[in-house]
């Protein structure tokens, strides 16, 4: 080897950092179970979650009670059954008695056709049809509810334009010539197939990343705390700064390969596009990393013991997590929460996560983002420095 | 053979050592509350302001009056309109969940007999729940304005009569509510018994528990007992704080409810012992814990989603966590009203699960030997 | 039946038949391809108080556990009572080498929760408690945490833990590690009255050979086999050699040493040279010749012998020989320098009416010290002492609540990078890596010390010589018995070369034959200039620091050289030979003062004021009481003589020894 090379590795890997930094190494790789824990929930749970989580309603369990057994009411409950919503899951001659299963929970929505339906329709009169709600789920039902209206006024819809067919006249009559006519054309963008799982998916990311960073951060100074070798290492010239970097990095290589592992489940398991810059996204992520591991470190500051750590980062990442927007959509948390989330650095980084991979932005349209969260990352690290420097004196 | 003394000796010394360790006492009994608002209060699907941008390139009467439609359903919020407005970038930004774009002819066609005025929505799809119900919103509230523009003397075939069971104001509070409580309870018992377990094999004080004549059964239960004591306490904690600050209150017979408290909590702590005996450190445990108790509860269990929802390849999931049968017999408790008819068949999965992880931990517990 | 160390073979072999009896007892970790324990054949009577000794990693926890059925062995019989020892387990009473306790509990919770596991009814443990808190002096402690008891205290805490059940066994796996010599000696002394008094048979294990001696039989163990097991005095008398004793300036004994070792002419005489404290032990068939063959060799090195006194070998001394021969003697290999031994001089170390309060608890008071360069400063005292504390202000790690430390020339910035360069520090306990291997631990140490690439093979390999694992530094730390573990841990220590070093009871735990390499290691650096303060409960060892300071309850309450602090004891030391130790020492306790008279091996140390009026009056008081004494002789103090009369007075003063 040349002397410049043997100088340069010399200086590298016979550095103080490059001892600490090993050290934590083989630590980690020493720790099956922490290996295993880092790598492996994660895709596990990212495959669980995007998979189970739709929130797209279909297979409505619906009843039907048809006292009127007509053409007519037939024709409608086909209507029913031709959509994805619902399911029809029983017929009954009772009203009371699909009203029992429906207590039950065996049925989303009763729907009951009156005896007089048919001939309604026919002479022209208005027909009621009572559908009963399991409103117990709040948001299923509103979902029932309004399928089912969308399907009574296709329904409505239809009969009209033959009403109007057949009054104004066979020569002339033409649907095309009604008045006052909106045509809205929706355009879903980013997401075109409406994929849950492509919420779902970034969210569970974010929170994986959060919850692993600082789970683990404050595992590992808080063993080094509770097995006593802290002092030793603070006895050795090595500075606060070089000992918690040496913490962090690993722990950053392992969190990136985290996020590798999820970006490559969201594209095979379902089909994710990467819309973006991918070196920016990991760039940013490892600010974010930052952030996750300074909020353990600090955690397991002010933890006697790992026991104690976990049960505060038990009391702190929920609130993160909720807050973030991850799994169910900022817009739908109470008024006076959603001004909490903005503290919530999570929340940016799932911002630009979703921007970056699905809407293929920048950091031209990102930069309110990534600066929050830089700032974010420097004062929760300086301030974990700052507090492992103090508790040791 | 059982000997209640043992046990006893057990479990007051399990408490006593709780009782030591004010933080955890505090977690444990404390932290339930916040969690359980935090949760009643987040976790909605309900989007009830939805951000949208217009760029009304129109500028007429008419177009005014479609816009005005959008701002009195009380679903939009507007955040930006004008003929300036960059719809899509605002999209970008993240700042809106829709945009509207009038098109210059929409008060034309819209007067002129056989044209169709267009408007464009250009939905964020990001969220494809969120997705949907703005495009719903947005066709019923073109709806409207077409209707109204009409003063139609037609009559329709059909009216729905809607009406709404248990829930007729579709508070998602009490849907999200009683769930809140199943999974704020979830956590600490689980959690509590298997750090027990793991710190007492960790500390190696275990050897001395193995020294005596201590029953693999007797441990197990001495354990499993101070910790569902816990449990137990803390489901009337959250449980007075869901009446105080959800205003739930039981809709009908509690009974399965209280019952299913009994064994949701023994399943939780059973379960949490069986992961503290196979785990070698504190940490191992936690992380078990939060993922298989925690999370896959929080998930699966039909808090948020319907168990229907998902995927049938993976329902089964769903059907061996035991937070699942617990939220019914909440709901039921709390908005149904139903009782012993309707929640039968929970209870006695919940019995079953609890018989399932009684019999892991204990035979995991059997040998009480130091493995080698 | 009082038990007496004296008693033949057939007196201690009770016609009852043994209680525990193993046979071809084999046991082997999963992982490991060696046997822990390869084939024992053991037989252990009632009532006998029977020692297991042996050096690190010879297989004694294996065998507690495998004989408390904690643990199945892999192969072969054990019988207690004649049965599994799994059903006798009520029987018995198991105290597990650390960690017995449950810290965050009371003393009065951690025997609650011990005697309901075991169903022992309210008023058994009510009287039992009460008897056996009031035997081991607990009984103010009651509510007291266990965590925040000393190492003593918490030791007796188990062993009443242990007792609670009224088992007829004790096992007892190294139950007085780390516990200071004024708690060691009360700690048996209970055992002693519990064998004589309640016909408990006691099994334990020590690294303290001194204590061995007060067991009625030994084993000796190693490498998971007994290589022999008999009583005390007949395992003494296999050596068949006598002990001489040679006196000298304290600072010659290493040269006298590797003089007597080398020297072929003496070693046809000699079977061993060991040191011991203050002087040299050899041992030799022919102690008449040997002092004079000594004599002559050590003149021609100009090492001037002070006396010689012959005695029989103590239990170390045997243990010690019989170690080396199966080890084999090994080279002290070299320390691999890298830096010059430029010398520095002045100061080191210094402290300046220094003092640390804990919220109430004033745990170290007005220390001033003054340590140089080259120089080994014991700093000595009982458990909760406050050494610990004050070693920790003296290298920065704890601030001080008033006054002022010097080191290596800074008084303001003790925690700079240039300080902490130069100085080594070792911690009570953990000072490895137990996640790492003992390769990657040292390599680390290296590492964060700046030790250049290129010298780091030669750092380690030196470690590894010195800590005989040559060819097991791949093994995991964790796995290490804890004496092995000390050795690398005082080896990392040292590896970048400091100039001043802490070492907080480095010994602790570490067999005999290995704290010698220790205190060789320790006194060639001090030589080369680097200054030391060590703490340590083996206070033989003691008597080779330059100079020694004594703490009682915070305070600094006698400090200067070994020489010094025992001139400067009052009275005169009487050692007394004699059958029935125990029975004796009990009886001269309540006669004189019970600081006064103290267990030393199998002989009895009596301090007394008056020699000539004292020593008849107690030659009486022993016949009165059937005692037979062998012999008896006015010797100087030892340190650990010093150190039980320091302690005692310092009581008596009104310093109360505190118990965190």
């Amino acid at each position: 080897m040349k002397p410049g090379l043997t100088n340069i590795s010399d200086n590298v890997l016979g550095s103080r950092f490059w001892a600490l930094f090993s050290k934590e190494v083989n630590q980690i790789l020493h720790n099956r179970q922490l290996l295993t824990q880092l790598l492996l929930p994660p895709t596990i749970f990212l495959i669980l979650f995007g998979f189970a989580l739709t929130s797209t309603f279909q297979d409505l369990k619906v009843g039907i009670a048809d006292y009127s057994q007509s053409r007519t009411s037939r024709e409608f409950i086909e209507l029913l059954s031709q959509t994805d919503a619902f399911v029809i899951s029983g017929y009954y001659t009772n009203q009371q008695r699909m009203l029992a299963d429906l207590s039950t929970g065996k049925l989303i929505v009763g729907i009951t056709l009156p005896r007089e339906f048919a001939r309604d329709i026919a002479r022209k009169r208005t027909a009621q049809v009572q559908a009963v709600f399991d409103a117990v789920d709040a948001n299923t039902a509103k979902v029932a509810s309004s399928y089912l209206s969308q399907l009574v006024s296709d329904y409505n819809l239809r009969h009209q334009n033959n009403f109007q067919q057949g009054r104004v006249g066979s020569s002339t009559a033409n649907s095309a010539l009604r008045q006052n006519q909106v045509q809205l054309q929706t355009s879903v963008f980013y997401n075109p197939g409406l994929e849950t799982a492509w919420f779902i998916v970034p969210g569970t990311i974010g929170i994986l990343m959060t919850v692993l960073g600082s789970q683990t951060a404050a595992s590992l100074v808080v063993r080094e705390k509770e097995a006593g070798t802290i002092e030793q290492l603070m006895m050795t010239p090595a500075s606060s700064l070089q000992v918690i970097l040496a913490k962090v990095l690993p722990l950053l290589i392992v969190l990136t390969i985290d996020a590798l592992i999820g970006l490559a489940v969201s594209k095979f398991a379902f089909q994710m596009p990467f819309r973006g810059n991918f070196l920016l996204l990991i760039a940013i992520s490892n600010l974010y990393f930052f952030v996750g591991i300074s909020i353990g470190i600090l955690i397991a500051i002010y933890a006697k013991s790992e026991q104690q750590s976990q049960l505060i980062a038990f009391f702190v990442n929920p609130p993160l997590v909720l807050l973030s927007g991850a799994l169910s959509p900022i817009a739908a948390i109470p008024t006076f929460m959603q001004w909490l989330t903005y503290l919530d650095p999570m929340r940016y980084y799932i911002e630009v996560y979703r921007g970056i991979v699905l809407k293929g932005i920048g950091l031209d349209v990102l930069w309110p983002q990534v600066l929050i969260l830089f700032v974010f990352a420097t004062v929760l690290l300086t301030l974990s420095i700052r507090q492992f420097e103090q508790q040791l004196s | 053979m059982i000997r209640p003394k043992r046990i006893a000796a057990q479990i007051v010394k399990e408490l006593t050592q709780l009782g030591r360790d004010r933080l955890t006492l505090t977690m444990a009994l404390g932290l339930p509350l916040p969690l359980l608002l935090l949760f009643g209060f987040s976790n909605s699907l309900d989007v009830n302001r939805i951000d949208i941008a217009i760029q009304d390139l129109d500028q007429t009467r008419l177009s005014r009056e479609y816009i005005a439609t959008f701002e009195r359903t009380n679903k939009f919020h507007i955040v930006q309109q004008g003929p300036q407005v960059d719809v899509v970038q605002i999209l970008d930004q993240g700042h809106i969940y829709a945009g509207l774009i009038i098109p210059p002819e929409f008060s034309r066609d819209l007067q002129r007999r056989g044209r169709k005025a267009q408007a464009q929505v250009l939905v964020d799809g990001t969220d494809a729940n969120t997705a949907n119900l703005v495009r719903g919103y947005a066709q019923a509230t073109t709806n409207t304005f077409v209707e109204n523009l009409q003063p139609s003397t037609s009559r329709t075939p059909l009216s729905l009569q809607t009406r709404l069971w248990y829930n007729p104001g579709l508070q998602s509070l009490k849907y999200i509510g009683p769930g809140a409580i199943a999974i704020t309870v979830t956590l600490f018992p689980c959690l509590l018994a298997g750090l027990a377990m793991a710190k007492e094999r960790e500390q190696s004080t275990v050897v001395q528990v193995y020294a005596s004549s201590l029953s693999g059964t007797e441990y197990l239960l001495g354990k499993a007992a101070a910790y569902w004591l816990v449990g137990m306490a803390e489901v009337l904690i959250v449980s007075i704080g869901s009446w105080c600050f959800f205003g739930l209150w039981f809709a009908g017979d509690p009974t399965p409810m209280i019952l299913g408290s009994v064994l949701y909590i023994a399943c939780g702590v059973l379960w949490g012992i069986f992961l503290g005996a196979n785990a070698k450190t504190q940490s191992a445990v936690i992380q078990a814990v939060s993922f298989t108790a925690f999370l896959l509860s929080l998930q699966f269990s039909g808090y948020i989603y319907p168990t229907a929802n998902i995927p049938t390849a993976l329902r089964w999931i769903s059907n061996i966590i035991p937070a699942t049968y617990y939220i019914i017999l909440n709901r039921d408790a709390y908005t149904r009203g139903i009782g012993w008819a309707s929640t039968w068949d929970a209870v006695l999965a919940l019995t079953l699960l609890s018989g399932l992880f009684f019999f892991l931990a204990w035979q995991k517990l059997q040998k009480m030997q130091v493995e080698t | 039946m009082t038990q007496s160390l004296s008693a033949p073979p057939s007196l201690a072999r009770a016609p009852e038949g043994p209680v525990i009896t193993m046979r071809d007892l084999r046991h082997r970790y999963h992982d490991h391809a060696q046997e822990a324990v390869a084939g024992i054949d053991l037989d252990i009577y009632p009532g006998e108080i029977f020692g297991l000794i042996g050096p690190d990693g010879a297989g004694k926890t294996t065998t507690f556990q495998i004989l408390s059925s904690v643990m199945p062995q892999t192969s072969g019989v054990v019988e207690v009572f004649g049965k599994p020892p799994r059903e006798m387990r009520l029987q018995m009473g198991y105290l597990t080498q650390r960690f017995s306790l449950y810290q965050d509990m009371s003393i009065w919770e951690n025997l609650r929760y011990t005697a309901g596991l075991r169903e022992v009814s309210e008023s058994d443990l009510n009287s039992r408690s009460e008897r056996y808190l009031q035997l081991l002096d607990l009984g103010r402690f009651k509510e007291r945490l266990a965590g925040k008891l000393s190492g003593g205290m918490k030791q007796k805490l188990a062993l009443c833990c242990t007792l609670i059940h009224n088992p007829r066994i004790l096992l007892l796996d190294e139950p007085t590690t780390g516990v200071d010599p004024v708690s060691r000696r009360e700690f048996w002394d209970i055992l002693a009255q519990l064998a004589g008094t309640e016909g408990i048979t006691t099994v334990i294990a020590t690294p303290y050979l001194d204590e061995a001696e007060r067991c009625s039989r030994i084993a000796f163990m190693y490498d998971g086999k007994i290589q022999q097991c008999d009583t005390v005095a007949q395992v003494k008398a296999s050596l068949g050699v006598q002990r001489v004793e040679v006196y000298m300036p304290v600072n010659q004994i290493e040269q006298a040493e590797d003089t007597i070792q080398h020297s072929s002419e003496l070693r046809k005489s000699i079977s061993d040279v060991q040191r011991f404290g203050d002087h040299l032990d050899v041992l030799t068939q022919e102690p008449e010749q040997t002092q004079s063959d000594i004599q002559q060799a050590l003149e021609a090195e100009q090492i001037h012998v002070e006396r010689f006194a012959v005695d029989t070998p103590t239990l170390e001394n045997t243990f010690v020989a019989r170690l080396r021969a199966l080890k084999g003697e090994k080279p002290a290999g070299i320390y691999p320098r890298i830096y010059g031994t430029e010398k520095r001089t002045g100061t080191a170390i210094g402290a300046q009416q220094l003092n640390k309060i804990f919220g109430k608890f004033h745990a170290v008071k007005s220390l001033n010290l003054d340590i140089k360069y080259g120089e080994v400063f014991g700093l000595l005292g009982a458990n909760g002492a406050g050494k610990t504390t004050a070693i920790k202000m003296l290298c920065g790690l704890l601030p001080v609540s008033s006054g002022q430390v010097m080191l290596a020339g800074e008084t303001a910035q003790l925690r700079s990078t240039a300080v902490r360069q130069s100085v080594g520090y070792m911690s009570q306990k953990f000072t490895l890596y137990d996640d790492l291997t003992i390769n990657q631990n040292l390599e680390f140490y290296c590492g964060v010390y700046g030790v250049p690439r290129q010298y780091r093979a030669a750092k380690k390999r030196w470690v590894l010589e010195m800590s005989d694992l040559i060819g097991k530094e791949k093994l995991m730390t964790g796995d290490l018995p804890g004496g092995w573990k000390q050795r690398v841990a005082f080896g990392a220590s040292v590896m970048h070369e400091p100039k001043i070093l802490f070492l907080d009871e480095p010994t602790s735990g570490v067999d005999a034959l290995a704290r010698r390499q220790f205190w060789r290691w320790i006194n060639t650096f001090a030589q080369q200039g680097m200054a030391i303060l060590i703490t340590t409960h083996y206070l033989e060892e003691a008597e080779q620091c330059h100079r020694l300071g004594f703490m009682v309850a915070g305070e600094l309450v006698a400090q200067g050289t070994p020489r010094q602090v025992k001139a400067e004891q009052p009275g005169q030391l009487v050692e007394w030979e004699c059958d029935q130790l125990q029975r004796a020492a009990n009886l001269l306790k309540q006669r004189l003062d019970p600081w006064r008279v103290s267990i030393f091996g199998s002989r009895l140390h009596t301090v007394v004021d008056d020699p000539k009026m004292q020593i008849p009056q107690i030659e009486t008081w022993l016949q009165e009481a059937d005692i037979h004494v062998q012999h008896h002789r006015e010797i100087g103090f030892s340190l650990e003589d010093v150190f039980i009369s320091i302690v005692e007075q310092a009581r008596q003063r009104g310093l109360d020894v505190p118990v965190d």
